[in-house]
């Protein structure tokens, strides 16, 4: 999910698929390709609707289906390498599309910040 | 070190999530006006209280109007009355699926009547201007060559408007190649110049999608006579506006896909009857000064009710470069009007 104040909110479900290169001292590197559903909703005021004779009503503002292509670089590290808890801290940047978007696609760029916790006995 | 690392990473996120909006991005009214497959966001700003609302149509087509806000000569204009900046269809912050078959010019014309019914709606019938800059000027004839709808406006004004571009595209030409020949007269940019020369020899009728003339007139100065007065798009705009990247890609779209370079409304507008005020800067090189002239002259207000003033310091954009004058000209019209 992701939000511009007066402008939209994006709610999206996809999946990703990529790489990732471990390095010996805790640093890693990945890449990512994604598709997902987007949901994009107008936010910051209400939407109306004005019918041809000038009657102004109120609608519920859902917004718009869209597919969401996408691509991701990005690099972390592993802090357990440094004989801490199993937590990598990453930064990722993403491009994605917003398609259709006046019936072609809006491109996006996401900057991503984050911090993950490996299960026991997960994957890399 | 080991916990160096984990402060360092907390500290960038929080400056991350507490960089905040500033507070002329959260004022005022804000909604959307859905029409025809586009939401388009309306930011009402200023004065309301006054009951009196200046819609200002922005240029393009694909232009916006969220970059002028914050301008100083809106902002003086906002201590008087409301300012309502629309986003066009496929313009600007405007959201939604329109193909090319709804970017007509009577497509933009049906969203600005609709426009004013909602601010009529929602502000109690306030005394409603116009003021038209580009081609905001040619949208805003456009939609008052109707009766019934100039009857919903107060007054009307034209900044560097494009309500004839026949006219203005070969005035405009002529401009450019002026300003080629005196460059390439004092041995500058030669050959850039001689490049732009000889593109207009080959390309003798423009379109509204011909980027290169648009290039030309800016490097000539035809948009700002100093090109530190433009309007640019800071990442604080970028990330806490309610603009965003979209500005560009629909002004990409829609420039590609409304051709207005064959309108021509001159002979039409004695059917306007309204208080009109025609503002123009002098130095204007993609609508070029004569126009004003030609709107004053077509106009079928009487001629106490209409006037011309002409901006000596400013190109296409006279309320970025002289903001108090302009400001001045406009409130006094509109206060004499309301």
């Amino acid at each position: 999910m992701c939000t511009h104040r007066r402008n939209h909110t994006a709610v999206f479900l996809g999946v990703e698929s990529g790489q990732r290169m471990l390095f010996p001292f805790g640093l890693f590197l990945d890449h990512k390709l994604g598709l997902a559903y987007l949901q994009s909703i107008p936010i910051g005021g209400p939407t109306y609707v004005v019918d041809a004779i000038g009657d102004v009503k109120e609608v519920r503002n859902l917004g718009r289906a869209h597919i969401m292509p996408s691509v991701t670089l990005g690099l972390g590290w592993d802090l357990e390498k440094h004989g801490l808890p199993p937590i990598r801290l990453f930064g990722r940047t993403q491009i994605f599309w917003q398609l259709p978007f006046n019936t072609t696609s809006l491109v996006h760029f996401g900057v991503l910040v984050g911090v993950s916790w490996r299960i026991k006995g997960g994957l890399n | 070190m080991k916990y160096g690392i984990y402060i360092g990473f907390c500290l960038c996120l929080c400056w991350l999530l507490g960089s905040c909006t500033p507070e002329e991005y959260k004022e005022g009214d804000f909604f959307y006006l859905r029409n025809n497959k586009a939401d388009m966001p309306v930011w009402v700003r200023g004065n309301i209280a006054s009951e009196t609302l200046v819609i200002y149509i922005h240029g393009g087509p694909g232009g916006t109007s969220f970059s002028r806000v914050g301008l100083e000569s809106y902002e003086l204009i906002e201590d008087h009355f409301g300012m309502v900046y629309w986003e066009q269809r496929a313009s600007g912050a405007s959201q939604g699926n329109v193909s090319t078959d709804e970017l007509e010019v009577s497509d933009f014309v049906e969203d600005l009547d609709k426009l004013i019914d909602l601010l009529n709606h929602q502000y109690n019938s306030p005394s409603i201007f116009l003021m038209g800059h580009s081609w905001g000027g040619g949208l805003g004839t456009e939609y008052l060559l109707d009766a019934d709808r100039q009857a919903k406006v107060s007054g009307w004004i034209e900044v560097d408007g494009s309500h004839n571009n026949l006219l203005g595209d070969s005035l405009s030409v002529m401009w450019v190649c002026e300003k080629a020949n005196d460059f390439i007269a004092n041995g500058e940019d030669i050959d850039f110049w001689q490049y732009a020369l000889d593109w207009y020899h080959s390309h003798p009728a423009i379109l509204t999608s011909d980027l290169e003339h648009y290039t030309f007139v800016r490097k000539a100065g035809g948009y700002y006579v100093e090109s530190a007065n433009s309007t640019t798009y800071s990442m604080d705009f970028l990330l806490h506006s309610p603009g965003s990247l979209a500005i560009a890609f629909n002004a990409l779209y829609t420039l590609n896909n409304v051709d207005i370079s064959t309108i021509d409304l001159s002979n039409r507008m004695q059917d306007i009857t309204l208080p009109s005020l025609i503002i123009w800067g002098e130095h204007d090189g993609i609508i070029p000064v004569p126009l004003a002239q030609d709107a004053y002259d077509h106009l079928g207000t009487p001629a106490s009710d209409k006037s011309i003033i002409l901006f000596d310091q400013s190109a296409h954009c006279p309320q970025n470069e002289e903001p108090q004058k302009f400001a001045t000209a406009i409130i006094d019209f509109v206060n004499q009007y309301k």
